[in-house]
């Protein structure tokens, strides 16, 4: 059994301009220890399905329209807001994506440091400290005695999103939702912390929800990878078999306009128009106007296109147009 | 700190100066005199009064005997109460409205910062729009409305307490309660926009993720900064709290410094005038001073910069 | 929590921004008349307005007019709020006082706006050194109890306003030059924001003068807050008047404002409780409708709450 299962979640906002699907009918799993990547544009949906599960979506105008998260036997959804409080921080923690503003500019490090062991565990203020100073130094924060009564201000982004790390991690969390954790640090300290995230679940063994629009990325840490549009699943495989051979043709287009992966003087691929708005889905395939890649004439106009197993674990949505052809 | 501090002094005394130069220049340059007034007095006379009171010198070396005496600590005598020292006067009628500020301040931030509080943390629900839709009749019934509404229901009605003056140690409920809440309206607005800015910053949901139960990261995690705006509303309410004080002071009767104050405009009462800006500058300057010493110590992010 | 919301919806918000300078107006009045709040004030605020103006011509009393056997009357068919000590309909007192009010309001107000916005623009404009200093004057003036020095003015020229409507001009004045503080802090931080982004870069290397730029492409900019607070800025200052007449030093009789006669009325609430309810309940309602507006109208243009 695996340790989460997301199961046909769907996380509606009901606003002045209409009915946004952020999310619509996502399901996906997580297996103990292994990493588990969602990718797509922002405004896709992939942050509202994670905060959907860990109750921290502002109802109203939020509001969980359907769907399970079971998460060690027990549906996370159903739960109430006390009983959150004690998973929250304890048994899945989260990283957020812009270490400047995630830490509380009032209050010093060594604070905040060990408020999750003194909310969810038994220790005292002393033992609490002593943790803090470790995970401080496990996330290679040098000089933590002195760095410990700082505040935040005082530490660059990629060493606040250190602090961040070590304070998810202090209570040996199950899962790690990371929130697009590189996306405001500079290149070479995204790569740092990568590697301090993948280093750190090697030896807890913690599973990882990797939130990411950064497929280069994804490619580094996941093992699989959900690729989202428009509040759904359109792809999911390993990460060698995706960037291998993509199906979808959304897919195909984000490979496409990675830099990295053309040779110089080839001309980027962009993808056309913006997302849709969430409040105006149009039936059918979703991707039908932006599809460039595939046949857009043959994508579906009404209708769900349905999400099946392509080819052996790797899935797609079914659509004639997205697809390649056989 | 120890910088700041030197620097803000030497500002604070600056400005000091500049004030207690305007005031005795602006009052000097109007028309008449302390003794003007009186129409029983004859030109001759008026003329000795003036002599004596060193009136009829040039009005520089008026300014410069004048800021020599401060110097001493010494606001000479006044005009109008003939003998009395103004030291003396302001002795007697500032604690009175200190009394009366400080009582109506406790007020103000009793009830303002919970109004105000709890309304950000039930953003959109019936207790912030209750609150706040008082707030705001609050922020429209100036004192001058308030006060007398009191006093006819509380004093005249229903007989609690005296409808004016300042000898029982009852008289005190009805001023600084109308002087207060018209504050704790001001300070309820400024509070709940401060708290909702800060509720809906990265952190609050940092710590919402790490398990903190609601009622702590209102308290441990958005207090603090939630309540900065009002700490530097603060610095101006100190002035205006003055000037209810010259209101509520005509309404209740209360023999302050606001009464004085008007007073001796009205008679041209030269060194009892200075004598209350002084002591208004004085307060004003430091209690400024004060707000941003805890300001900064509040806020981490802030530095003792003398710039 | 606001960024999950946002990350959902940012793109049909950035769509809007990008819009012409027109439909930023159009847009926010459409937003403003959803807010019935403020429009049910901006209709007690217009009614008012026209009471006061016109309502005088409409009372068949005038505000000198005495009924010497109808003292301290209540309320009756003949005077529809009473009279006062004087046998004088309150009524038609409240319009013309209210016009004075407003008529101070609004004045002092434009000589707020004219000091505060070109103080502000020229701060932000010119910025380093000098931009310093003259915001920590501002801080310093903020700090300082103003009324003492506009009681200290009033007092001081009484003898040489012999005439009424100089008084009122220095009132206006006075008061206009008081209130100038909140606006220019705010006419300089979008001043100063505005001031590095491409189009004033486009303005500059055309060769325009720094005052054309500032006038002819600063102030446009930063008309949306501006407007917002000058809303806001008519009810304190009518306030300020109120207490100053208040206190006996704005307007003098015969001639009244809402100050006055809500301060006779506090005089004669024991007996005559109508002589505060009425000028008090004009006043009150004009604040609350203006703040309410204010309010409104900051929402609608989407003016930063932010003070500072």
């Amino acid at each position: 059994m695996p340790l989460l299962e997301v199961d046909n979640l769907a996380t509606y906002f009901h606003t002045r301009q209409g009915v946004v699907k952020a999310v619509d009918g996502v399901s996906f799993s997580l297996e103990k220890g292994q990493t588990v990547g969602i990718v797509g544009e922002s405004g896709s949906g992939k942050s509202v399905t994670c905060y959907s599960m860990m109750g921290l979506i502002p109802m109203p105008p939020g509001k969980i329209e359907s769907g399970k998260a079971v998460f060690d036997g027990v549906d996370l959804l159903s739960l109430s807001e006390r009983e959150m409080q004690s998973i929250r921080g304890k048994r899945i923690s989260m990283i957020f994506q812009d270490p400047m503003t995630s830490l509380n500019p009032f209050m010093r490090i060594e604070s905040q440091l060990i408020e999750p062991l003194l909310l969810h565990t038994d220790t005292n203020k002393t033992d609490a400290r002593k943790k803090a100073l470790e995970a401080m130094d496990d996330v290679g924060i040098p000089d933590p005695e002195k760095r410990i009564r700082m505040f935040p201000h005082e530490f660059s982004g990629g060493m606040r999103q250190r602090v961040m790390i070590a304070m998810a991690l202090i209570t040996n969390p199950e899962i790690l939702i990371a929130d697009e954790p590189t996306t405001a640090l500079d290149v070479t300290v995204q790569k740092q912390i990568l590697d301090l995230i993948a280093d750190l679940q090697a030896r807890l063994g913690t599973s990882v929800i990797f939130i990411t629009h950064d497929l280069a990325v994804i490619s580094q840490v996941c093992d699989l990878v959900n690729v989202m549009y428009a509040g759904r699943i359109v792809e999911r495989a390993p990460a060698e078999e995706l960037f291998r051979k993509p199906l979808h043709a959304y897919t195909r287009s984000l490979l496409k306009s990675i830099p990295a992966m053309h040779r110089k003087g080839e001309e980027l691929h962009t993808i056309p128009g913006l997302p849709p708005n969430p409040a105006k889905l149009v039936a059918g395939c979703t991707f039908r106007e932006r599809n460039e890649i595939g046949d857009r004439q043959q994508c579906f106009t009404e209708g769900l296109p349905a999400f099946e197993e392509i080819e052996p674990n790797h899935w797609a949505q079914n659509c004639p147009g997205c697809l390649p052809p056989p | 700190m120890l910088r700041f501090l030197a620097y803000r002094l030497i500002q604070s005394a600056i400005v000091l100066f500049i004030i207690v130069t305007v005031t005795f220049f602006l009052v000097r340059a109007a028309p008449g005199g302390p003794y003007s007034r009186e129409r029983a007095v004859s030109p001759h006379i008026l003329e000795k009064l003036e002599e004596q009171a060193g009136l009829n010198k040039p009005l520089f070396e008026q300014y410069t005997i004048y800021m020599g005496n401060l110097l001493k600590g010494d606001l000479m005598n006044s005009y109008k109460y003939e003998g009395r020292r103004v030291v003396d006067i302001i002795g007697d009628a500032l604690p009175i409205s200190v009394n009366l500020g400080l009582i109506a301040l406790v007020i103000a931030l009793g009830v303002g910062i919970p109004t105000g509080v709890i309304s950000a943390a039930r953003q959109n629900s019936w207790v912030d729009y209750s609150f706040m839709s008082v707030a705001m009749i609050g922020i429209c019934l100036p004192t001058f409305v308030l006060g007398p509404l009191l006093a006819l229901f509380f004093a005249i009605n229903l007989n609690f307490f005296n409808a004016s003056g300042w000898y029982d140690s009852t008289d005190w409920v009805l001023p600084s309660l109308t002087l207060g809440l018209y504050y704790a309206a001001y300070i309820a607005r400024i509070a709940r926009g401060g708290m909702l800015e800060v509720l809906n910053q990265d952190f609050i949901r940092t710590a919402r993720a790490k398990g903190v139960p609601p009622s702590k990261v209102l308290t441990r995690h958005a207090l603090r900064g939630g309540l900065l705006p009002v700490i530097s509303y603060m610095g101006p309410a100190f002035a205006a709290l003055i000037t209810g004080s010259f209101v509520i002071e005509k309404v209740f009767a209360i023999p302050g410094m606001g009464q004085h104050f008007i007073d001796a405009a009205f008679n041209r009462d030269f060194t009892l005038i200075s004598g209350v800006v002084i002591v208004y500058g004085t307060l004003i300057v430091f209690l400024n001073l004060a707000v941003d010493v805890v300001q900064i110590l509040i806020d981490p992010r802030q530095k003792f910069s003398t710039k | 929590m606001d960024a999950t919301t946002n990350d959902t919806t940012s793109e049909s918000f950035d769509l809007t921004k990008v819009e012409s300078g027109q439909s930023l107006w159009s847009d926010a009045w459409r937003r403003l008349l959803k807010n019935k709040l403020a429009i049910i004030c901006l209709c007690l605020l217009v009614f008012i307005v026209f009471l006061c103006v016109f309502g005088p011509i409409f009372v068949p009393h005038s505000e000198t007019d005495q009924n010497l056997d109808l003292q301290a009357a209540p309320p009756s068919a003949t005077h529809w709020m009473g009279t006062d000590t004087l046998g004088r309909d309150l009524m038609v007192r409240i319009f013309t006082g209210g016009r004075i009010s407003l008529a101070v309001g609004l004045v002092a107000t434009i000589v707020a706006l004219v000091i505060g916005v070109s103080y502000g623009a020229i701060s932000g404009f010119i910025g380093g050194r000098t931009d310093a200093v003259m915001m920590r004057i501002v801080d310093i003036l903020y700090a300082l109890p103003f009324i003492i020095f506009v009681v200290l003015l009033t007092v001081v020229l009484d003898p040489i306003l012999d005439q009424p409507w100089k008084k009122l001009v220095l009132l206006f004045a006075a008061i206009g030059a008081v209130e100038w503080l909140t606006m220019s802090r705010i006419v300089r931080g979008q001043v100063a924001s505005l001031k590095t982004r491409e189009f004033v870069e486009a303005a500059r290397s055309l060769g325009l003068s720094n005052s054309r730029i500032i006038f002819k492409h600063l102030i446009p900019n930063v008309l949306g807050p501006v407007i917002v607070y000058s809303t806001l800025t008519v009810p304190s200052i009518m306030l300020f008047e109120a207490v100053l007449s208040f206190i006996g030093l704005g307007v003098q009789p015969p001639a009244s404002s809402w100050g006055v006669l809500i301060q006779e009325g506090a005089d004669n609430m024991e007996s005559s409780p109508w002589m505060l309810f009425f000028p008090a309940l004009f006043f009150s309602a004009t604040l609350f409708s203006l703040n309410f507006l204010g309010d409104g109208l900051r929402d609608a243009l989407d003016v930063r709450s932010s003070k500072d």
